[in-house]
């Protein structure tokens, strides 16, 4: 539209000047003043903790403060190296004064406020749904952020885990059922119509009921609630009413956030309850798939690597267990990787653990890392993906 | 009260609700006039008291006059109380300063059907200032953003073009920065990145940030205060200036009475006539006229622009010039100066030629007429307005 290039007839001078002094006098276009924001907005602006709305007013008045846009460069580059460092050194530096000390107070403050809300972050997920945390934490609450960000990094455990060979194979069309629980119809069983990630990042799923003989079979007006789920663990996203044998979802931007690729989703990754909408039990046994890395810290094209958790990770007395096992395939294939685990402290965020070489570990036993984690909560970590794997080669 | 009703009732039998549309008459008109008398009598010096005495007077005549007004609608009512604060101008000129003859270039008569057009312009204009959109449109319309965008997104493709172009961030950090993938937004993506940073508009936004410099903003980049002086700051300097003795050392390399003078003149957008006129103004005219030569020197615009096109030009295949040399960034510049800050057309060329010449555009005083004088830019943004608020038919 070049609407500009429309040539509109002129005023009278005097119809111009009333014009003109009827428009100063509303003020209407002159811009607002907006403070410079501080270092702690800057460092929950990055971090991803910031209501939504707040965040546009930091980026309203970023581009009316050259100044403050080099000190968001500061504070990105200083939050950067904390978030490398083991989480015991980055709560020592935030009792010293230093440089980077503000920066590293308010990413200390992010980090406990999202390892305290944790241990209830599934629940909250559960009691509210996709829609309201959604809602929630974009309006800043600290429970729905928590429940937001250990649902991203459930995201990216999925993401990985289509990148390994049976769910890779599985979207090339080999077979694959989706976990089907609660009270279906009798005789019913699922059939997958359409389960995907359109090009602008919804996610679209349509199953029908089919009886014995592969006959259309009504859900008559049973509720179903689709969840995503990986390794056994499960997170629903969405809830409808059949009509007839069809059900269908359509969660707009659930892809997008999940940062999943377009295309066909393998029926292995939902799970979908007919009735009541029973909390879907989290996998004793978890699986945290590990990213592999060249020795420069580049993505290498390479399956995710398997690491088992036994037990639910737990904060005890300041200090974070984890319990975790090398199959042998892993340990054959990394042994002389070095393991970085993470843990997601903010949407945007997460916080180096620590590091281990596995030479040290072997693949027997498991083993049972205590990390120091000064400020941590008392309980478990739902979900083995509030934590990120990545295997390193050595230099 | 709004205007419409406040117009209905005032003239009616009911002399309370009469008094009470009379006083939110008064507040507006109050606001207007003062806008209007500030511009027609830009060449005197004491116009301050001059424009609140003929504001006062005109209200006055108003009340009295209330049983003869019949309602016309907004745009009469103005042209009603320009007429009648141009009168009380004049007569309080011929009782204090006969000599001084007001200009008359604005007191023909208004021809009736154009008041229509400018009732259609004010409905239409009002509508985007309700729905705080009048900048944005304003933005959209001449800088040519992509109009399916919200402002919130013109904001962060103006800051990662800001970060890029301005600061030298490479793409990742940029990506990092406002790649922020917040409940209810799709994330950045290096893509949608690379387009938003080759797209004019998004350059024409950039170039008018970089570019358009409001009074208290000019005023302190030329005493060196930077980009972001507080209004009091200023107001503490022109204290400080005044007073016989000032404490510290003036800013800027000046001294005192050139930072007043700066002040006055940048700050207030006072012309020479009304410095040299002022009372406790510190300089002669030929001193004032050897400043203003050595502040024109030291006016940013043209360093703006060159630094602007030396960060663009680290870009490959930016059509730079092509892009700032289109009319739309020009006429965005001149209705703000125009409209916002109050400056006569010289200095909106004064703010605009040096960098618009860097590009190859010329920016003349005919031109500032036609768009400003004429009334050419509101109108135009009335009608823009209409058609994407969707609240008039456009035909203003």
């Amino acid at each position: 539209m070049r609407r500009q290039e429309e040539e509109l007839p002129g005023l009278t001078p005097e119809n111009a000047a009333i014009l003109k002094a009827w428009l100063q006098s509303r003020e209407a276009l002159r811009p607002p003043v907006l403070p410079a924001p501080t270092t702690t907005q800057m460092v929950r602006y990055l971090s991803g903790t910031l209501p939504i709305e707040e965040a546009r007013a930091i980026e309203r008045s970023l581009v009316s403060h050259p100044e403050a846009r080099g000190h968001l460069r500061q504070v990105r580059a200083a939050l950067n190296r904390l978030q490398i460092q083991p989480w015991a050194d980055v709560a020592e530096q935030a009792r010293q004064e230093s440089a980077d000390s503000e920066v590293t107070k308010e990413w200390l403050e992010r980090v406990s406020t999202q390892a305290a809300a944790m241990p209830q972050a599934r629940a909250w997920w559960l009691s509210q749904g996709w829609s309201a945390v959604r809602r929630q934490a974009a309006e800043g609450a600290a429970e729905a952020q928590a429940a937001w960000t250990a649902f991203l990094a459930f995201g990216e455990q999925l993401r990985l885990g289509l990148q390994q060979p049976r769910l890779a194979q599985a979207r090339g069309g080999a077979e694959d059922r989706p976990v089907v629980a609660g009270r279906l119809p009798a005789g019913g069983r699922v059939e997958v119509l359409h389960a995907a990630i359109t090009e602008d990042g919804a996610l679209q799923v349509t199953i029908a009921l089919r009886d014995g003989n592969n006959r259309p079979l009504s859900g008559e007006e049973i509720p179903a609630h689709l969840a995503l789920v990986f390794e056994g663990r499960a997170w629903p996203v969405a809830s409808t009413v059949g009509e007839q044998d069809r059900y269908e979802w359509m969660i707009p931007d659930a892809g997008a956030a999940l940062d999943l690729p377009a295309g066909q989703l393998p029926p292995g990754c939902l799970q979908i309850t007919f009735g009541e909408p029973a909390a879907p039990a989290s996998a004793e046994r978890q699986i945290l798939l590990a990213e592999v890395r060249d020795a420069a810290g580049q993505p290498v094209p390479a399956p995710p690597a398997r690491i088992e958790l036994p037990e639910a990770p737990r904060w005890e007395a300041g200090k974070l267990m984890v319990a975790l096992q090398l199959p042998a395939v892993t340990y054959a294939a990394y042994a002389d990787y070095q393991l970085h685990l993470d843990f997601r402290a903010a949407p945007l965020g997460w916080q180096r653990l620590g590091t281990w070489p596995l030479r040290a570990w072997g693949e027997a036993a498991p083993i049972c890392l205590i990390i120091p984690f000064p400020g941590g909560p008392e309980g478990m970590l739902p979900d083995a993906s509030g934590l990120r794997a990545t295997l390193q080669a050595p230099a | 009260m709004d205007e419409a009703k406040a117009l209905e009732a005032f003239p009616g039998p009911d002399e309370d609700l009469a008094r009470k549309a009379y006083g939110s008459l008064c507040e507006s008109g109050r606001r207007f006039l003062r806008a209007y008398l500030r511009d027609k009598l830009r060449h005197r010096c004491d116009h301050d008291d001059l424009i609140e005495d003929a504001v006062q007077d005109a209200f006055i005549k108003i009340w009295r006059l209330r049983e003869s007004f019949t309602n016309q609608g907004v745009a009469a009512w103005y042209a009603y109380l320009k007429r009648v604060a141009d009168t009380c101008c004049t007569d309080i000129l011929r009782g204090k300063r006969p000599d001084i003859p007001l200009p008359t270039y604005r007191d023909e008569e208004a021809p009736r059907h154009e008041l229509v057009v400018v009732d259609k312009i004010m409905e239409q204009i009002l509508a985007a200032i309700q729905a705080g959109r009048l900048t944005h449109l304003a933005d959209t319309l001449w800088l040519e953003l992509d109009p399916a965008l919200s402002e919130d997104t013109h904001v962060r493709q103006l800051l990662a073009a800001q970060l890029t172009y301005l600061d030298g961030a490479p793409w990742q950090e940029v990506l990092d920065m406002l790649g922020a993938s917040l409940p209810g937004e799709d994330p950045l993506t290096r893509e949608t990145l690379d387009a938003w940073l080759a797209h004019p508009g998004v350059l024409r936004y950039v170039a008018y940030n970089e570019l358009y410099y409001a009074n208290d903003r000019l005023a302190g980049a030329l005493l060196g205060l930077g980009n972001g002086v507080a209004s009091e700051a200023l107001d503490a300097l022109m204290r400080q200036a005044l007073d016989s003795t000032p404490a510290d050392e003036a800013p800027g390399g000046w001294n005192w009475p050139e930072v007043a003078v700066i002040l006055w003149r940048y700050r207030n957008a006072l012309l020479l006539e009304q410095i040299v006129q002022r009372s406790d103004c510190p300089l002669t005219r030929p001193q004032i006229k050897a400043l203003l030569v050595r502040t024109g020197a030291h006016l940013p615009f043209n360093k703006k622009m060159a630094d602007l096109l030396a960060g663009l030009g680290r870009a490959p295949g930016i059509p730079a010039r092509a892009v700032l040399g289109t009319p739309g960034l020009w006429k965005r510049l001149a209705f703000q100066y125009c409209y916002t800050d109050d400056l006569p057309h010289r200095d909106i060329q004064e703010r605009t030629q040096p960098a618009a010449e860097r590009v190859g555009y010329t920016i003349t005083l005919a031109a500032l007429n036609g768009w400003l004088s004429q009334g050419r830019l509101i109108r135009q943004l009335a009608h823009y307005g209409a058609e994407i608020l969707g609240g008039g038919d456009g035909n203003a």
